[in-house]
């Protein structure tokens, strides 16, 4: 791990920007959102988490996947992204949550050629939470934590003055090599001051680091160390049928707040837009909360109330996704607990679920 | 039905009931009143307020049965609409009670204006509000969470695991209370607590609506752009709003499909000015779109424009009142402009 100053930060992100297309943490009227970026300047390092998670940048609301030409020169032209992009800022849930839609689109039969696309374009520059939510912030519920760099090519730890950076990939070494090329923003070595010089002094900069990548990992997350998931998966093979369902499912919008805002959430439809010369196959989001997501031809809906559609959004995250990737659908990065507007989310349904109590 | 029992054991926790002591006195009393109407099968739902995950927070409540009332809480944080769930209980017979602020009448008026929800088949339980406030405000100053919140001496007083923070309460009401015309509901089946005293209600000068226009033309199409390409089209602004009662909305039908799924500038500003135009002259300006939004879309600034223009133009200033008029969604043979 080496060290980089924090006064050196807007350099180091000047460098980022024009090494690719940045994306980052931005403030746009009191929200912080993940937006392109040309400049340190416009990005803000005291967020939380942006409201909208990262996964759009892979798996955006609405994506062209090809252009089609009527007959009779009838064709079709996938279209695909090209753009080298870094992601800075990206918390360790999200990054979790990105490993757990590979295995949704790159993990089976199928290869989601958008997806792989854009995963390949796209170094991440991960950022370890110094300060997490306290009333919604649950990662630890999922074994995940303020320092999981599980995913990243290039992980930051704030330290007060300076940032530990680790570099993880050899995407990360590239990325980093050019960004210190022309010499304007130097990485240092962790430690006491003078400590690289006496190599082999006590407490060398390797275990300086180890130490601050440590403190991380044991980060307390309030909300998260008390609702650790265990067995829960196993738990709800004997729930589908539980009162419990209907009666939560009550104060339920129907809205697609929790959906839409969820890292994990990767639920889509597929659209025809014909022009008169030719047209587009879009891919959009689409949310299992919408009281139309399984309307069939004719008219049934075999999830035709609140009950069904709430208890589908947790068991899928809970249940169903454990039996079929053996992981949890859920990184704990707390959107639908701060969003929900009726308090219909996820850590409350575990803590009702589980019968402990959420309060922190 | 058991699962109600454990889902509220849960919900009702370590946090408790925020407010205070006249507060939960209220909250007593609700309980009290709401156990006897259920018990003496007055009606058959009661939808009030549970305790949320931290004190800044309240859930809607949905009580079954007369045990389930004791989970009722009253508190200045209540402030989710509750009318808009009456639209789930049209299929079953008998009277669903329910927990009203003097804004969430204007809700109930609407929905039966729109004759969405039969007047006859609610009981509407009011309570006098000193004003509600805005959670996410406050939550944005905090890192740790509230574990008891009250009010006193004018003052919002937060009790956090470290310490206690005093905030100027005013500062912290939701918008709609800042207008509030009168904080005690009129035209209500029962009432419960004391009446609330008056306080002098800032008048609706519409000073959101200049801040937009100010921006020129060129100014508001960035400023619109800006907060249309963070839209989610999640629809909650729509699904809590009380005029947003259409059994098919538009936004949703395939064929014709009059919003296309693609989320672009353009479709997003056609989702925006259908939603804005579909409630103008029946907006209650409650803000609960705005309340509710993830992602701060300042909906109420399209409204209240609309408002504006319909007040100038119409003379309406009440849009809500029954006997109002519906300046775009009536006939009338003598208009005008009858061709
Ligand atoms: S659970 Fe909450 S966020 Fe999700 S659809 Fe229901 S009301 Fe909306
Ligand atoms: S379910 Fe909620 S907490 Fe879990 S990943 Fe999705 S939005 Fe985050
Ligand atoms: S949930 Fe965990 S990983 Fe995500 S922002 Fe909060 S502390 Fe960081
Ligand atoms: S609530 Fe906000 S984000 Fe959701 S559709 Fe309405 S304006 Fe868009």
């Amino acid at each position: 791990m080496r060290r980089l100053e924090r006064k050196d930060m807007r350099a180091f992100l000047d460098k980022l920007a024009s090494a690719a297309s940045l994306v980052a943490p931005v403030r746009e009227d009191g929200v912080v959102v993940f937006r392109p970026v040309s400049s340190g300047e416009q990005v803000v390092l005291d967020y939380v988490n942006p409201v909208r998670s990262a996964k759009e940048l892979f798996f955006p609301q609405t994506e062209v996947m090809f252009r089609f030409l009527p007959s009779p020169v009838a064709g079709i032209t996938p279209v695909q992204p090209d753009r080298q992009t870094v992601l800075f800022g990206i918390r360790p849930c999200d990054l979790a949550a990105l490993s757990l839609l590979d295995e949704v689109f790159l993990g089976g039969d199928y290869r989601d050629a958008c997806w792989a696309r854009r995963r390949e374009l796209t170094t991440l520059v991960g950022m370890a939470c110094e300060q997490p939510d306290e009333s919604s912030c649950f990662c630890t519920a999922f074994g995940i934590t303020p320092g999981t760099a599980d995913g990243a090519d290039i992980m930051l730890y704030p330290a007060g003055e300076w940032l530990g950076v680790e570099v993880l990939t050899p995407r990360g070494q590239a990325l980093l090599d050019r960004v210190l090329s022309d010499g304007a923003v130097a990485l240092g070595e962790i430690g006491p001051p003078g400590a690289a010089s006496q190599a082999g002094a006590g407490g060398g900069a390797g275990e300086a680091g180890d130490r601050l990548q440590q403190e991380y990992l044991k980060r307390p997350v309030r909300l998260g160390d008390r609702l650790r998931v265990g067995d829960l998966a196993k738990e709800l093979d004997d729930r589908f049928d539980d009162p419990y369902w209907e009666e939560a499912s009550r104060r339920c919008l129907g809205c697609g707040i929790c959906t839409y805002l969820c890292p994990t959430c990767h639920c889509f439809l597929v659209t025809d837009v014909p022009k008169r010369d030719d047209g587009v196959r879009l891919r959009c989001w689409d949310s299992c909360q919408f009281k139309d997501f399984l309307l069939m031809a004719g008219g049934h809906n075999p999830r035709p109330t609140k009950k069904e559609r709430t208890r589908q959004r947790f068991m899928h995250k809970l249940n169903y996704f454990v039996h079929r990737y053996g992981r949890y659908l859920c990184t704990g990065c707390g959107r639908c607990v701060q969003h929900c507007p009726v308090g219909l989310d996820m850590a409350t349904v575990i803590a009702d679920l589980r019968g402990v109590s959420e309060h922190v | 039905m058991g699962g109600e029992l454990r889902a509220q054991d849960a919900a009702v926790g370590v946090g408790g009931q925020a407010g205070t002591g006249a507060m939960s006195a209220v909250g007593h009393e609700l309980a009290e009143k709401v156990g006897g109407l259920l018990a003496g099968g007055e009606v058959r739902m009661f939808l009030g307020y549970g305790a949320g995950r931290t004190a800044l927070r309240v859930r809607p409540r949905h009580v079954l049965r007369p045990e389930g009332a004791a989970g009722l809480v009253w508190n200045e944080f209540c402030a989710p609409s509750l009318a808009k769930y009456l639209l789930d209980e049209q299929e079953e017979e008998g009277r669903v009670g329910v927990l009203v602020k003097t804004c969430d009448l204007r809700a109930m008026k609407r929905l039966v204006a729109d004759r969405r929800v039969d007047r006859g088949r609610v009981l509407l339980v009011g309570v006098g509000c000193a004003g509600v406030v805005d959670a996410g405000k406050v939550e944005a100053l905090l890192v740790e969470p509230v574990v008891e919140a009250g009010v006193q001496d004018g003052k919002l007083v937060l009790q956090t695991r470290s310490g206690v923070r005093e905030l100027p309460r005013e500062e912290y009401l939701l918008e709609r209370c800042l207008h509030c015309e009168d904080p005690n509901p009129r035209e209500v089946d029962l009432l419960v607590g004391p009446e609330v005293a008056p306080w002098a209600a800032r008048p609706r000068d519409y000073a959101e609506v200049a801040e937009v226009t100010a921006m020129g033309a060129a100014g508001r199409a960035a400023y619109w752009d800006r907060q249309f390409a963070r839209c989610l089209r999640c629809f909650a602004c729509r699904n809590v709003c009380p005029a947003c009662s259409c059994r098919e909305c538009s936004l949703e039908v395939w064929e014709p499909m009059w919003l296309p799924r693609e989320v672009s500038v353009s479709e997003q500003y056609m989702f925006h000015f259908t939603r804005a135009f579909h409630v103008a002259g029946r907006c209650v300006d409650c803000g609960e779109c705005e309340r509710v939004c993830p992602v701060s879309i300042p909906l109420m600034k399209l409204n209240r424009a609309l408002q504006k223009e319909i007040q100038e133009l119409f003379g309406v200033e009440r849009p809500w009142e029954p006997e109002e008029k519906e300046p775009l969604a009536m006939y009338t043979p003598d208009d005008p402009d009858f061709h």
